[in-house]
């Protein structure tokens, strides 16, 4: 079992995710158009889909860490996604999860075919007082694939939830991993792209908002094992109340990653003389034909802007809410337009009591 | 040959160009091996008290029940067999009071280390270490006038007890961690400096460390004092002779800046590659005052060594400048530490590593922000430059924040040597080699520039000496 020494707990109690033994669950709600089906695409339970079992444990195996090993084994609602190869989808598929029981271990494995094209939004709702959401998602991109890997966090008071997801990208694939936590009061994430082959592309987007005593803890990493490799992560905080956020990002380069470029920024803002943050953005370089750069910032409101806006007629809660609409906007900006629109409805909610509360 | 190859072969020659030892003369040595029969044997050769004696043996006990650390390198640490080391070596009897009272094949030493007679005769005091004791020690007169005192260890706890009393191990307890335990149990040498009230010292303190026996660990203990409004520079700098089996240096070293007092401590650490170099230092900065901590690490095999400041009081500024230089088979795992306790604290983390042919540097590192440490500025600047393929760096720069009127920033950099600088410079007659060095240098300058001047003209010297033939 980790504890609080287990490098990746520093900062969140593991307890926090115990629960107890799991009773089957609802089934994910699949939302695909009209467009995915004539091409071909295919949303099925896990159970029935043998290609995509195949895959299960590839990318998160049971040795990952205590829960994922324990969703491995108990997981009580599950979907695979396959996509054709050559198939662009315009719209997303859509897949709604909603905790209901009591612990909830949802399992995706997602297939993405040669040159094939697809954004899959995963919507987490549902959950409340005593729900623990243990999920796991693995996605493969075959080469030359374009995925998009979007995740909200709309769960309700309550909740503790962690969630594992891993996108192996091969030639020349590129990925998008999107999250915009907004709910559920304990939530860790480790969202990891394994960028195995030459010339594949990956960006993290990373969008966290709380206030109350909501903690959040993310954990990103883009493991390059190829050459000529390239990755960014944008990670935004803005935090009220007594609300705790925690970021630990890794870039590792393996040494035949070579001409691997990485980049990193991690951005914390601070609403209130309560809230709290804890930043460890890691490198682990192993060799010398790279360029890699990460930086990482918090601090409060920027006084001069809020002077600015105020002498413009704007009251104090309507400048903060332009700033912290404003501080998410750049990172919003690199994601795939069908995904963007989501994201600032989901932040638009909780930015409004965030605001509140700080001013 | 190829520059790869060459690179790898660098270093390889370390024994002729820098290894050096003497043969063993010891008065007294202890036996191999940790236990409380050493312990005690240490702390009664030494005629201590009996406070002292007791914090030794309470200090092994933590030392015995806390586990190796999980992180940084837990293979090279785990090769170390504290049972296979002496941990008590006195080499002469006494001190010399004067440069003609040091033994021959200790002045022998120092002049491989190619320390100028004038410059030791201008420098206010050279403490030289020489095995686990200070063997030669003078303090220029004016300094003794004003009341500073500058001894080894030892004798600051025979002559000063009670100011010795009040601070030793009240910055790093040994609890602190596993080789500050080891350290606070078998410690002997190292500095005691107090320097009093409104007291400049103008000229820089320093010492020289040395390792000299085979399978010997070192463990100084230096604590340093400065009082309201003075000012002190210590120069820590250490070269060691080259032996066949591993050597642990486990070293604590304790500041304390009183208010608007100013310390800078400067260290080059140039251990030789089998040597263990497992040191905590740590200051505490009270209102106004700025500790400053200049560090520089190229050898040894595996160092684990995070400077920190905590900032106690009001306006306090802590500052460390570092570079780290990992070679074949060296681990350089350095780093620095700020704790803004109290408000309108600033701190500044300055970090260059290089790592070349198979070595590994990594920048492991602390800023933490109290709650109600309001209008607290800090920044984290890594730097580091990879020469040759199985190069590795690393950075695991940890922030905790808990007020939001503060501002942290950190930023981090990594790559090679860059072809377009190595072209141009090539393009104006430098050969490949001095192109290399030209950008290593500027590399570091940030650094050398701030150690005073003999010790830059020697850091640029080693860095050629690491650098030369890297191109074939």
């Amino acid at each position: 079992m980790v504890d609080r020494t287990t490098h990746l707990w520093r900062y969140t109690n593991p307890e926090a995710f115990l629960a107890p033994v799991a009773a089957p669950a609802a089934p994910i709600d699949a939302r695909v158009s009209a467009e995915a089906l004539r091409a071909g695409v295919l949303v099925l339970p896990l159970d029935d889909c043998p290609v995509a079992l195949d895959r299960l444990g590839k990318a998160v195996p049971a040795d990952h860490g205590p829960f994922e090993a324990r969703n491995l084994a108990e997981w009580n609602t599950g979907v695979a996604v396959l996509v054709p190869r050559n198939v662009a989808l315009a719209e997303p598929l859509r897949l709604v999860f909603d905790a209901g029981a009591r612990t909830y271990l949802p399992r995706v494995v997602v297939l993405a075919g040669e040159g094939s094209e697809v954004t899959l939004h995963e919507e987490h709702t549902g959950g409340g007082e005593g729900v623990v959401v243990i999920g796991v998602t693995e996605l493969f991109a075959a080469p030359g694939a374009r995925v998009t890997h979007a995740v909200t966090h709309r769960w309700g008071p309550g909740t503790h939830a962690h969630l594992t997801s891993r996108l192996v990208l091969e030639r020349d694939a590129h990925g998008v991993t999107a999250l915009a936590s907004v709910g559920g009061d304990l939530v860790k994430v480790d969202a990891g792209v394994v960028l195995a082959g030459p010339g594949s592309r990956s960006e993290i987007v990373s969008l966290v908002a709380g206030d109350g005593s909501r903690h959040v803890d993310v954990h990103t990493v883009h493991d390059h094992r190829a050459g000529r490799t390239w990755s960014h992560v944008a990670a935004k905080v803005a935090l009220a109340g007594a609300a705790r956020a925690v970021y630990t990002g890794l870039i590792r380069i393996e040494r035949e990653a070579r001409g691997a470029e990485a980049y990193q920024e991690n951005r914390n803002l601070m609403l209130s003389d309560r809230a709290r943050v804890d930043t460890i953005p890691e490198l682990e370089i192993l060799n010398d034909e790279v360029a890699c750069t990460h930086g990482a910032t918090v601090g409060p409101i920027d006084q001069g802007m809020l002077f600015y806006l105020s002498s413009r007629g704007l009251s104090p809660r309507d400048a903060q809410g332009l700033i912290v609409d404003g501080f998410f906007a750049d990172a919003q900006a690199r994601l795939p337009e069908g995904v963007r629109l989501r994201f600032a409805e989901a932040l638009q909610a909780r930015l409004a009591t965030l605001t509140t509360e700080a001013a | 040959m190829t520059a790869n190859a060459s690179l790898l072969t660098l270093n390889g020659d370390y024994l002729s160009r820098y290894g050096f030892s003497d043969p063993e003369d010891y008065v007294l040595k202890a036996p191999k091996g940790l236990s409380h029969d050493v312990v005690e044997m240490i702390s009664r050769h030494k005629n201590e008290p009996d406070w002292m004696r007791a914090f030794r043996h309470e200090a092994l006990d933590i030392f015995l029940a806390k586990p190796m650390p999980r992180w940084g390198d837990s293979e090279m640490l785990d090769a170390i067999d504290f049972q296979d080391l002496h941990y008590y070596v006195s080499s002469t009897e006494g001190q010399g009071k004067t440069w003609d009272d040091v033994p021959d094949d200790v002045k022998r030493t120092f002049d491989r280390l190619g320390v100028p007679q004038a410059e030791r005769k201008f420098l206010a005091g050279v403490s030289a270490q020489y095995e686990s004791e200070v063997v030669y020690h003078s303090i220029r007169a004016d300094l003794e006038k004003k009341g500073v005192i500058f001894t080894d260890m030892d004798s600051g706890l025979r002559e000063h007890p009670e100011i010795v009393q009040r601070f030793f191990s009240k910055i790093i307890p040994a609890k602190d961690n596993k080789f500050a335990a080891l350290n606070s149990a078998v410690w002997s040498g190292g500095s005691f400096v107090y320097v009093p009230p409104g007291v400049r010292v103008e000229v820089p303190l320093q010492a020289y460390f040395r390792i000299n026996t085979r399978n010997m660990g070192q463990f100084e203990r230096t604590l340093i004092i400065a009082d309201e409004g003075s000012y002190v520079h210590y120069i820590e700098g250490c070269t060691a002779p080259v032996y066949s089996s591993d050597s642990l240096h486990a070293a604590v070293v304790e500041l304390v800046a009183m208010k608007d007092a100013h310390i800078r401590y400067t260290t080059i650490q140039n251990w030789s590659t089998n040597v263990y170099n497992l040191v905590t230092k740590r200051a505490h900065a009270h209102e106004g005052a700025v500790v400053e901590w200049v560090d520089g690490n190229l050898g040894s095999k595996l160092t684990m060594k995070y400077p920190a400041v905590f900032l106690m009081g009001e306006r306090a500024h802590g500052e460390v400048l570092s570079i780290a230089f990992a070679g074949d088979g060296q681990h350089q795992d350095a780093g620095a530490k700020m704790v803004h306790v109290a408000r309108n604290t600033t701190s500044r983390i300055l970090s260059k590593s290089i790592s070349k042919g198979g070595g590994r540097s990594s920048y492991r590192g602390l800023v933490k922000v109290a709650r109600g440490a309001t209008g607290c500025k800090t920044s984290v600047e890594c730097d580091a430059l990879l020469i040759g393929a199985a190069a590795r760096s690393d950075t695991y720069p940890t922030m905790e924040v808990a007020e939001e009127d503060t501002r942290v920033e950190h930023e981090a950099r990594v790559s090679k040597l860059a072809d377009e600088q190595l072209f141009y410079l090539e393009s104006r007659g430098l050969d490949p080699d001095q192109a290399r060095l030209t950008i290593v240098n500027g590399f570091i300058e940030p650094f050398v520039r701030e150690l005073p001047m003999e010790y830059a003209v020697e850091l640029n010297r080693l860095i050629e000496l690491e650098m030369e033939g890297s191109v074939g």
